[in-house]
């Protein structure tokens, strides 16, 4: 009788070893979540310019959970002739320039969406983030809603009414002004109401 | 060795034993001598500490979250913070000026301190070491701040500005931080300590200002 070889001597070491690998890389990784997939909007949903396109997702506030459900429309990136939301002046400094992205929006006047985060990328991959205050510039806080008719915030404090007041239209415009060095071309236009969730529009 | 196990079974099992316990003895070894070597090299310290990138005043110290320049390297007793409020010390305030391009993303450096010669760190603070970052800077834009760091007369010959994006100095492992001798000597230390005409300190601008 032959001897058993090495790999029947070990053959339930071998079936527990991808087993086990698979459970300490699993084990280890309990970051990749928290500092990697939650970091900025990654899960991402596409869309063209001119083209609507409806976009799910979901925020929470004091009273847990609140799915919405949006439909945006990306018209046009162009140079920016004023700040959004305010009456002064724009004036990069030199060797900047300021871009209006203009977008339609579309949602039930009940849905907070407010908090928002709007970035554009070159085609690099390098981001610019719409900024309410910077040192060369001063805007709306959410380039989302109309700066006079928000809608209603999210519930965040206790004591703090989340009503802020005219009702939101059913379908309005937005354009948000973001500040890039001169020769810098926007290729997509990346919209999250929180990561990982994301819309990305090709500005193209 | 299968061949020889089957052909001296009685003597296989008879050394069975001793060869096991010299293979543990050889793990505890191993492990202990492992446990030897990390507790008396400088094993955390070393894979922990931050890739420092150097330069002097001048030069462009290339990270990777951005470039940091320092402009110009001031001092005195008395500082103006950009509020227009008056800061005195019985020490020596240096003022730095520099500018920050970020890189990929906007992003704001938030550790900006001051690193002597014996590797004692001041660091920037709300009231008395006015430093405002302005928020984060858009990638490509530069951004030009201003810092002003109350130093004991001693730490200002051979001082270095450390400038990094992680406020907690835990968090600088394995980053990038920028390290850029100012120049100064202890001639600059005296001649500041002995000032009273205040610096101004700047809040932050976009854009490369004026050239100097």
């Amino acid at each position: 009788m032959t001897p058993p070889g090495w790999w029947r001597r070990n053959r339930w070491g071998l079936v527990a070893l991808p087993v086990t690998i698979v459970a300490a890389l699993a084990a280890s990784s309990y970051r990749v979540e928290t500092y990697w997939w939650m970091e900025k909007p990654r899960d991402l949903v596409h869309a063209e310019r001119g083209e609507w396109v409806t976009f799910s997702a979901s925020q929470y506030d004091r009273g847990g959970d609140r799915p919405f459900t949006v439909r945006v429309r990306l018209d046009d990136v162009r140079a920016a002739e004023a700040p959004f939301g305010e009456d002064d002046p724009l004036e990069p400094p030199a060797g900047v320039q300021a871009v209006a992205v203009d977008l339609t929006l579309s949602a039930a006047p009940d849905v907070p969406l407010s908090s928002c985060n709007l970035v554009v990328r070159d085609a690099s991959g390098t981001e610019y983030a719409y900024q309410s205050t910077s040192p060369s510039i001063s805007q709306a806080t959410s380039p989302c809603v109309p700066p006079d008719a928000r809608g209603p915030d999210l519930d965040l404090f206790e004591g703090i009414d989340p009503d802020t007041g005219p009702r939101r239209p059913d379908e309005w415009t937005v354009s948000p002004v973001v500040l890039l060095p001169d020769g810098v071309e926007v290729a997509e236009v990346v919209l999250s109401w929180g990561p990982p969730d994301g819309l990305l529009i090709s500005a193209d | 060795m299968g061949g020889r196990r089957v052909a001296h079974p009685a003597s296989g099992r008879r050394t069975g034993l001793p060869r096991q316990a010299a293979f543990a003895v050889l793990l505890v070894a191993a492990l202990a001598t492992g446990r030897a070597v990390e507790g008396l090299m400088p094993v955390d310290d070393e894979t922990e500490a931050p890739f420092e990138r150097t330069g002097g005043v001048g030069d462009r110290v290339e990270t990777r979250w951005g470039d940091v320049e320092v402009t110009s390297v001031a001092g005195s007793t008395r500082i103006e913070d950009p509020h227009g409020t008056i800061h005195v010390t019985g020490g020596v305030y240096v003022v730095v000026d520099w500018t920050y391009t970020a890189a990929g993303e906007p992003q704001v450096p938030t550790y900006v301190a001051i690193r002597d010669a014996e590797g004692r760190e001041f660091r920037t603070s709300v009231e008395r070491n006015p430093y405002s970052s302005g928020g984060a800077a858009q990638p490509g834009i530069p951004r030009r701040v201003s810092a002003a760091i109350e130093l004991p007369a001693d730490a200002v010959d051979g001082a270095r500005l450390i400038v990094t994006l992680q406020p907690n100095p835990e968090d600088h492992r394995r980053d990038d931080i920028a390290v850029i001798d100012l120049g100064l000597t202890g001639d600059d230390a005296g001649a500041w300590a002995a000032s009273d005409e205040p610096v101004e300190v700047a809040g932050a601008a976009d854009g490369p200002g004026d050239a100097p």
